[in-house]
């Protein structure tokens, strides 16, 4: 139980339209002790050595005590009606991401997962980062 | 009138730049106010050294001078070589003899960009974005500083046939494409560019802002 807590985010629906709904859910892949587990909706900009949460929409606590294998949590979060499309090119990323972590003693484990809008930009020379 | 925001000349006038293009900015400002710093420094140095071998050789015995003075050129050229780099990071030259408008400079994704393009020669007229992206640059392990590089994310160019008489030239913006953005680690920004067929230098580009 004291272990490395591993998360996966999944989110339905993509390409979203400003305004929409994110709904998704997280998977415990690996449990763990935890204080609580929170998503995060924000717009972020991202290159190899830099990432900066340029706008922080929404958070949810989803769920609060020690995270058990397998456990899914459903979250829902809303996109601003302003919201900016995503551009990804072989050198950063400007968009969307739900970022799950947990709060636990010690490094809080996190992931990202990117949200396509419609209307984004991706060059075709890319490959499609962060990987989640 | 200006194309172009102060200081920024990637910005059209009213638009605010975002972090890093404030950061870069000053940094060129910083690279160009020191290129003469480095010229009096390589000139006091090359002095130094030639005069420690006039010196030197003056005495009875002493070495010859010539040496000495192969030095202070040596030291001269190095600093000169260093303030030149430094001056042209902050002033980027521009083709000569070119001459770009442009009717509007606030546009949208899917717009049409008109341009009059003037100089003598066969010239082309691109519509060009650049994005600016913040890393770590690491000379050594114990020393990595934060650059901003930048990269053509997208372009286009038409050629302008008969650009001695001034025609108006068409180029489209792509509905889906990158938009301008200031940003903290990256920043996308849109111009129009003029330049000779076969020449890689641009004549002084006219930005835009490209709302999403």
């Amino acid at each position: 139980m004291g272990g490395a807590v591993r998360l996966r985010v999944e989110v339905e629906g993509e390409p979203l339209a400003p305004g929409a709904a994110v709904s998704g859910r997280v998977v415990v892949e690996d449990g763990g002790r935890a204080r609580s587990l929170s998503v995060r909706l924000a717009f972020v900009e991202r290159t190899a050595d830099f990432e900066k949460a340029a706008r922080d929409v929404d958070t949810q606590v989803l769920a609060e005590g020690d995270l058990a294998e397998g456990t899914v949590v459903a979250f829902q979060l809303r996109l601003p009606e302003d919201a900016l499309p995503q551009v990804a090119t072989a050198h950063a990323r400007i968009g969307w991401e739900v970022r799950a972590r947990v709060d636990r003693a010690g490094p809080d484990p996190t992931v990202d997962q990117p949200v396509d809008l419609l209307q984004g930009y991706t060059a075709p020379d890319r490959e499609r980062w962060p990987s989640g | 009138m200006a194309v172009a925001r102060e200081g920024h000349p990637h910005l059209p006038p009213g638009r605010e730049p975002g972090p890093q293009s404030r950061r870069t900015s000053t940094g060129r400002t910083l690279g160009g106010c020191a290129a003469p710093a480095f010229v009096v420094a390589g000139v006091v140095g090359a002095a130094m050294v030639a005069g420690f071998g006039v010196l030197l050789g003056s005495l009875p015995g002493g070495p010859p001078s010539w040496p000495f003075f192969i030095g202070a050129a040596a030291v001269l050229a190095f600093f000169w070589l260093f303030a030149r780099t430094m001056w042209r990071g902050a002033r980027p030259r521009y083709a000569a003899g070119l001459e770009l408008q442009v009717e509007r400079q606030e546009l949208r994704r899917g717009d049409r960009v008109a341009a009059i393009a003037s100089g003598e020669g066969e010239l082309e007229v691109g519509l060009v974005c650049t994005q600016s992206f913040d890393v770590w640059r690491r000379i050594s392990d114990s020393s990595p500083s934060r650059v901003t590089n930048s990269a053509s994310v997208w372009q286009q160019w038409v050629p302008a046939p008969h650009a001695a008489l001034g025609q108006r030239i068409e180029l489209a913006l792509p509905p889906d494409g990158p938009y301008s953005y200031e940003g903290d680690c990256v920043s996308f920004g849109w111009a129009v560019v003029v330049r000779r067929v076969g020449e890689k230098r641009i004549a002084e580009p006219v930005p835009l802002w490209v709302a999403p």
